[in-house]
């Protein structure tokens, strides 16, 4: 009787799974005919630990389709968003990239979750489906991969721009602390070992934590026993907060400058951290010095975004949105080129010789550069009250803002 | 686990059918026939399910037979012998890396996929010599920080991938011939499962099987039986880890893609939901659990990102929906779906006049194991009780 039932019970739920499942993935080709909408797909982590930068992407990704959209799209299309949420879990994102190969879309925009993007960016160059990473996987494009394009820097460019102020600082030696847990975290620790040597930087001290560490005081003791000027910080989330407030009541500040990385320009950092947070610099996107910045194409790209994200949302989008913006942008101007066939070769075609600016910099994608920033799309900020302003070396770097 | 003792003996409650029709040789019982009837139906429905599902579903269709193998293995080690582990996943994480390392390392995908199992059950054994002296609360806590620390260690370990994990992971295959496609793992996937529950059934059904319900209803009394209590355990262990294992290996060969975050505590909390919402202590209750919440997932999933949903649905519908049905099933059927489900087809064939032998005692609305799981664990929180749950006192889980 068990067994009957229980098997009587697997047939009715597995065929409950599929009605369930496949009404929700109705399966459509990708050929348009006139006036039928561009499908896009995108997979964001819209639950689970990395909901925060989920929201962002989404609503990034929102204002440029409303905009494309309400300026007549693309060839006579309108671009379908279909939105995927992976719960910050890479087995669910490779799920939702075969559910949006499935429904037709012509390109996805990737999760910002890394592991994600770790795992999915494979299957989209297999199915040889344009993907556009949001996550700022290095691994992501190096090797390049024809189908796979990255919209965050790389993590050398983020060094780079740090050494490039640290030069003209003088500071010859610092200390970097990074979280081994963490993706970014570690290749941005081994990007600042190979840049440093090039603008007479040392690194003297290297401290090691968790994304789940909440005792900074044996690390900031180490650093402020070991002579550095600058105490460069890869980390993300809750770590760096305890670890500024560390940093600042042990009265390090005057000592050294506390150096952090765009995982960190949010106010998502600022706010938790608070005046503890006072003077620490950062490598970040312009577009948290928009208010500063001189008249530049930059900025009225950054204002195209910040206006009508403010009038929908309100306050000032977060990195998560100006990528899941910038990723849209990038997408769309490859469609216009790949219009009017929007093949999968056509997208990819258009995307690995596409030039854009985007409120997170200029974009000159190559078939061997799918990254395309430079260190001149960073700005280098410092926190002041809770908000970002530009460093006096970065005002004299007005000049080459990105155009 | 071994927590309060149940008010009935779950030997008699929850074995297979303690009197199989007499005398039935060669020839099977009308009841026996349709059982084979539909579990030939129910095996022959997944092999051709998959021709007929898309992608994204197939892909569904095989983490969940993964889940299922692995859930019923858990459902060995908690509804019969009694032994709650709350880091079930970290076998799950031990056999993909096991798989993962191996087949990067040059060694063939099939000698690296039997290696799976064999390491995961392995470790299991030699973990389970020190924490399975521990009991109740204090085994599952110990199984949970297990799971912590292997990840942990291998976050820290170049050798291991690290934190940044593997990918590129050679196809599963023998010789020139690789597995690619997703059909292909589907049917690969859901025979294991069918050979895992077979023989997890015939386990049940032996005497180590009965044994081991011995044990989980009271160490102390099986012991004096002549009950190896320590080595069933330890063997039990080894097993559940061998199933979650081989899942796991399976599971790196599909997904190509290895890291600690891809096995969080959550997994190891999902897979004792899945084997106790459908009824502790049923292999078949673990498989349908495995499929009915992966299934709630992706529905929930699915539903929070449909077109015109606000922002907040998803977040509401994976959290807060999931979160209410499980309680609500959990507080108004504490045995879990299956046994309700039975009381209503009971129900229905005494109304129909279709009489199936008699319900034996107990046979319904015994309280079983998970309703005594569920309530050990709320009390644990210092929650009060689920309904019926009486005096659950938390000493008699120290009781000898």
């Amino acid at each position: 009787m068990r067994n009957r039932a229980g098997a009587l019970l697997m047939v009715v739920a597995i065929g409950a799974a599929t009605v369930a499942c496949s009404s929700s993935s109705t399966h459509s080709s990708t050929s348009t005919s006139p006036s039928s909408p561009i499908k896009v797909g995108m997979i964001a982590p819209l639950t689970g630990a990395f909901a925060p930068l989920g929201l962002g992407d989404e609503q990034g990704a929102e204002i440029a389709v409303s905009q494309l959209n309400s300026s007549g799209g693309i060839d006579g299309h309108k671009v379908d968003l279909i939105i995927k949420d992976d719960k910050t879990d890479p087995t669910q994102s490779v799920i939702d990239f075969q559910a949006l190969q499935g429904q037709g879309v012509s390109a996805v925009l990737g999760s910002s979750v890394s592991d994600s993007a770790r795992a999915t960016a494979p299957k989209a160059e297999q199915a040889q489906l344009p993907y556009i990473s949001l996550s700022p996987v290095d691994q992501t494009v190096n090797p390049v991969e024809p189908y796979v394009f990255l919209v965050p820097a790389v993590t050398t460019v983020y060094a780079t721009r740090l050494m490039q102020w640290f030069k003209a600082e003088g500071i010859t030696k610092i200390a970097v602390g990074y979280d081994n847990t963490d993706i970014y975290t570690i290749n941005g620790y081994h990007s600042t070992l190979s840049e440093a040597p090039a603008y007479g930087v040392k690194v003297v001290d290297t401290e090691v934590f968790q994304t789940t560490t909440t005792d900074f005081s044996t690390v900031v003791s180490h650093v402020g026993a070991s002579g550095a000027q600058a105490f460069l910080v890869w980390a993300t989330g809750p770590a760096p907060v305890i670890l500024t407030k560390t940093f600042a009541g042990a009265g390090l500040a005057a000592k050294m400058k506390l150096v952090m990385t765009p995982s960190d320009a949010t106010t998502l950092y600022t706010q938790p951290a608070g005046s503890a947070a006072n003077g620490v610099v950062m490598a970040a996107a312009f577009g948290v010095i928009a208010a500063d910045l001189p008249s530049s194409p930059i900025k009225t790209e950054i204002n195209a975004l910040a206006a009508p994200f403010a009038a929908k949302y309100g306050g000032q989008p977060s990195e998560f949105a100006a990528d899941g913006y910038s990723g849209a942008e990038l997408l769309f101007a490859a469609l216009k080129q790949a219009a009017p066939s929007f093949s999968n070769t056509a997208i990819q075609s258009a995307l690995s010789h596409l030039s854009l600016l985007t409120p997170d910099g200029k974009y000159n994608y190559t078939s061997s550069d799918h990254s395309g920033l430079t260190p001149d799309d960073v700005g280098v900020v410092v926190v002041q009250n809770g908000t970002f302003q530009p460093t006096s070396w970065q005002k004299a770097q007005y000049g080459t803002l990105p155009s | 686990m071994s927590a309060p003792p149940p008010r009935r003996a779950p030997v008699h409650t929850h074995g297979p059918a303690p009197a199989e029709p007499a005398g039935t040789g060669l020839r099977l019982s009308p009841g026996a026939a349709a059982r084979a009837g539909v579990v030939i139906l129910a095996v022959a429905g997944s092999l051709v399910l998959p021709l007929w599902l898309s992608t994204a579903n197939l892909t569904v269709y095989v983490l969940t037979g993964l889940y299922a193998v692995t859930a019923v293995g858990l459902s060995l080690l908690m509804g019969y012998a009694g032994q709650v582990s709350l880091g079930q996943a970290v076998f799950f994480a031990i056999g993909a890396y096991t798989a993962a390392v191996l087949s990067l390392h040059g060694v063939p995908a099939v000698i690296a996929l039997v290696a799976a199992p064999v390491l995961a059950a392995a470790v299991a054994a030699a973990v389970g010599v020190p924490i399975l002296r521990l009991r109740g609360h204090y085994l599952a806590f110990a199984t949970l920080a297990f799971q912590l620390i292997v990840l942990s260690v291998i976050s820290n370990t170049p050798f291991l991938g690290g934190g940044l994990g593997f990918t590129d992971i050679p196809p599963l295959g023998i010789g020139g011939a690789a597995l690619t496609s997703s059909l292909g793992y589907a049917w690969l996937v859901w025979g294991v499962t069918a050979a895992v529950m077979v023989l997890s059934v015939n386990m049940i059904r032996s005497r180590p099987g009965r044994a081991l319900r011995a044990l989980a209803t009271s160490e102390a009394a099986a012991e004096s039986a002549g009950v190896p209590v320590v080595r069933y355990k330890l063997t039990v262990f080894a097993i559940s880890a061998a199933y979650a294992g081989f899942a796991g290996g399976i599971y790196v060969f599909f997904i190509g893609y290895v890291a600690p975050d891809s096995f969080p505590v959550a997994l190891s909390v999902e897979l004792v939901v899945m084997v106790v919402i459908f009824g502790l202590g049923s292999v078949w209750g673990a498989l349908l659990g495995a499929v009915g919440v992966s299934v709630l997932v992706q529905v929930l999933n699915n539903a929070g990102t449909l077109p015109g949903m606000p922002q907040y649905m998803p977040t509401l519908l994976s959290y807060a929906a999931y979160g209410v049905i499980l309680v609500l099933i959990m507080v108004f059927l504490p045995g879990g779906l299956l046994p309700a489900f039975r009381g209503l087809g009971e129900a229905v064939a005494r109304r129909l006049g279709r009489t199936d032998g008699p319900a034996g005692p107990g046979r319904a609305g015994a309280p079983p194991p998970a309703a005594t799981l569920a309530r050990s664990l709320v009390s644990s929180l210092r929650l009060s009780p689920v309904k019926g749950g009486g005096k659950p006192p938390p000493e008699q889980i120290r009781r000898q």
